[in-house]
């Protein structure tokens, strides 16, 4: 029987024992006959008074409720991921696997996009995604502040953060600069907490997002010359962590992905007797490509609604 | 017979240090003292706590033991609740019981000791005064009122604004009130900016969680007590239906009005004659709705009063002169003994910085979960 709402409240502190955020509302049958409802938080963006659908009884875990179920017109609503750090490598990688996914794309980098990085943007334009470039430092506040907000004014939403961005200055601690020490900090720790920052008031109000961070292999393992990166890898594992505990009340699934030894300018500027040395150690014997982490975000993007707070090892067996 | 109000106690309200008994002991020890021509507490036969429930005060038996602080083995002692309203609905009893010649002087203590749980803990304990089904889907209180107040704004056309100029006017009167909660001066922006609790309710439309007890002696024989009582000139008790999504005008408190209409016959008086006013404004939407109740505006006009400035202290019906239940703060078993206390000393010109000139009628309004049920007091000197 199709109903309408005529009052909805979109829940932010739920009462025990319930730990995710809805909206409850009163329904009114065809009948005239009133009654309390739930909607869930997928519908968020399509509340409004009158708004019409129909009344289902579910069965939960707490009960069976009565839950509003909009009737959302078919047009399609795209979702838009943000990647940061994304004009090459890993990062650009991710966004033309989440174009093909069927995401509109925010690619943001720190400088003006390298030939690269043009191709991925026209390769996502003609597979019929949207896909806009915005360059900002992520490791300035302001900057990751105002790039969510543009992104949502031109693609509308924020479905999916990737904070991919980060950079490596390698070098034995003892001759490591104090600049050198924060400025990795900045943009691989900083940087996610910058944008994870500026992206949640929006996922909240939507109903629930999903936040990916790109972490590393030597967040745990620690590696040798690399005491900024590892400690801001390492950083990012407890802000995920963090994240995660803090925001799934609101739908927000936040996880983190760490590659180990993936083709990238990173690993392609070794010297040669290094990386021979460095694969001989990887038990499938081979760098990564990024296409595979890429394909990872995307399972996480895409599905995985019921992992978070987790760090997700892609490294061929190196760790187990 | 009139049954009159001639002593009181008032403990600050807040986040105490106290737990329930100090609470109850020093409400008591305060009431007794306050009698101006002092009394026996053999004389006491009746003794009435109000609170709400047993997760906040940690103690059943509660009139048991404000029993155990009287001093007299033959009083008789009981609780009562009724959600938010419970401490009117105590008055209410010891006034009836009174009149009825069961009593002759009635202790009524109010208290709740609410910050001895999470606000998670809580925002589920208080919704118990809900509706079955709305406890069962997982409504807030403050969601329940969020209904309200969205379909009020869209009926009506009251703004955020309005909603807000409500709560700013309620912390400004408790500036003026030693026992409020909040010493704070907000604007309309910091209401508007705070924190999402309930689209469309704010934090600052939310009474605090506080913690706090008041107590008053009721007497059939007040002149007995003080040259001064303050008389309860009448009450009037409603109900309506307990979920917001049953009631056909869920922007109409129905109960609050047929209590006040109850009232208004009893004592032969018309709305447009009361001077001053406490009203429930748990989140501030509702005292908005609670002027229609009353009669104070017409329906869909309540929110022009605090435009208005009708309803400010220097207004000429202020509404909420202790800060109400958002400024003052709301220890739910304590709020409807200490809106009568707040009367007593204003019908008295006893309430200092606060002092309403000239107040002779003053009007309560307590109801309780989102007005399934409400007592509505008329009270003059």
């Amino acid at each position: 029987m199709s109903a309408k709402l005529l009052a909805y409240s979109i829940i932010y502190i739920p009462p025990l024992p319930f730990r995710t955020i809805y909206a409850a509302g009163i329904a009114e049958d065809e009948n005239g006959n009133r009654c309390a409802v739930r909607v869930e938080s997928e519908y968020f963006d399509a509340l409004k008074i009158g708004l019409e659908g129909k009344i289902v009884k579910k069965s939960t875990d707490f009960g069976e409720f009565n839950f509003f179920i909009p009737e959302v017109k078919e047009k399609e609503v795209s979702k838009v991921a943000l990647i940061t750090g994304a004009s090459r490598g890993i990062g650009k990688a991710i966004a033309l696997e989440l174009a093909k996914r069927g995401f509109n794309i925010v690619i943001n980098a720190v400088h003006e996009l390298p030939d690269e990085g043009v191709k991925a943007m026209e390769e996502i334009k003609r597979s019929g995604r949207e896909v806009t470039f915005i360059k900002a430092d992520v490791s300035k506040h302001e900057e990751a502040e105002k790039m969510v907000k543009e992104s949502v004014e031109k693609l509308g939403r924020i479905d999916v953060l990737v904070n991919n961005a980060g950079i490596n200055i390698d070098r034995f601690l003892i001759n490591m600069t104090p600049e050198q020490w924060q400025k990795v900090i900045d943009i691989d720790l900083t940087g996610s907490f910058n944008c994870t920052k500026a992206v949640l008031p929006y996922m909240i109000q939507q109903g629930g997002g999903k936040i990916i961070n790109i972490s590393s292999m030597s967040a745990v393992d620690g590696a040798l010359g690399q005491a900024n990166y590892a400690a801001a890898k390492g950083g990012i594992n407890a802000f995920t962590r963090t994240v995660a505990m803090e925001y799934a009340q609101y739908n927000i699934i936040c996880n983190a992905i760490a590659p180990g030894c993936i083709r990238t300018r990173m690993t392609d500027a070794m010297q040669p007797g290094a990386l021979r040395e460095r694969v001989s150690q990887i038990p499938l014997g081979r760098r990564g490509e990024p296409e595979e982490v890429a394909k990872l975000v995307a399972y996480l993007a895409t599905e995985g609604n019921y992992i978070t707070g987790q760090v997700i090892n892609i490294s061929a067996g190196e760790y187990v | 017979m009139e049954v009159g109000i001639v002593s009181y106690g008032h403990t600050k309200y807040g986040v105490l240090t106290e737990e329930t008994p100090e609470l109850i002991q020093t409400v008591m020890e305060q009431c007794l003292t306050n009698v101006d021509k002092g009394i026996d507490p053999k004389e006491i036969d009746l003794l009435i706590t109000s609170c709400v429930d047993n997760q906040f005060s940690n103690q059943h038996q509660t009139g048991s033991l404000a029993w155990r602080y009287l001093e007299n083995p033959d009083a008789e002692a009981l609780r009562v609740e009724a959600a938010c309203s419970s401490g009117s609905m105590a008055v209410y009893l010891a006034r009836r019981m009174i009149l009825a010649g069961y009593a002759k002087n009635a202790l009524i203590v109010g208290f709740e000791k609410m910050s001895r749980v999470s606000t998670a803990t809580a925002t589920s304990v208080l919704i118990r005064g809900g509706s079955p089904e709305e406890i069962k889907l997982g409504i807030t209180q403050p969601a329940c009122y969020a209904l309200m107040a969205q379909l009020y704004m869209q009926k009506y056309g009251a703004t955020e604004d309005d909603y807000a100029l409500a709560s700013v006017k309620n912390h400004e009167n408790a500036l003026r009130n030693p026992w409020a909660h909040f010493h704070k001066r907000i604007t309309v922006e910091d209401v508007k900016n705070s924190r999402m609790i309930a689209s469309p309710i704010r934090l600052f439309y939310c009474c605090p969680i506080s913690d706090g007890a008041a107590a008053l002696l009721l007497s059939g024989e007040p002149k007995k007590y003080t040259d001064t009582p303050v008389y309860i000139k009448a009450m009037g008790l409603a109900h309506d239906t307990m979920g917001v999504f049953e009631r056909e005008d869920p922007t109409f408190i129905a109960a609050s009005n047929k209590a006040a209409q109850k009232v208004y016959r009893s004592a032969n008086i018309e709305p447009k004659q009361i001077q001053l006013a406490e009203v429930h404004d748990a989140f501030t939407p509702a005292e908005i709705m609670v002027y229609e109740a009353l009669g104070f505006a017409e329906k869909g006009e309540g929110y022009k009063l605090v435009r208005d400035g009708v309803v400010m202290f220097d207004g000429a019906l202020p509404v909420n002169v202790s800060g109400g239940l958002k400024a003052k703060g709301h220890p739910v078993g304590a709020t409807g003994v200490g809106m009568m206390v707040e009367m007593f000393l204003q019908l008295r010109a006893e309430a200092d910085e606060r002092q309403v000139r000239d107040a002779e009628i003053g009007l309560i309004e307590n109801h309780g979960g989102t007005g399934s049920v409400s007592v509505v007091t008329l009270l003059m000197r």
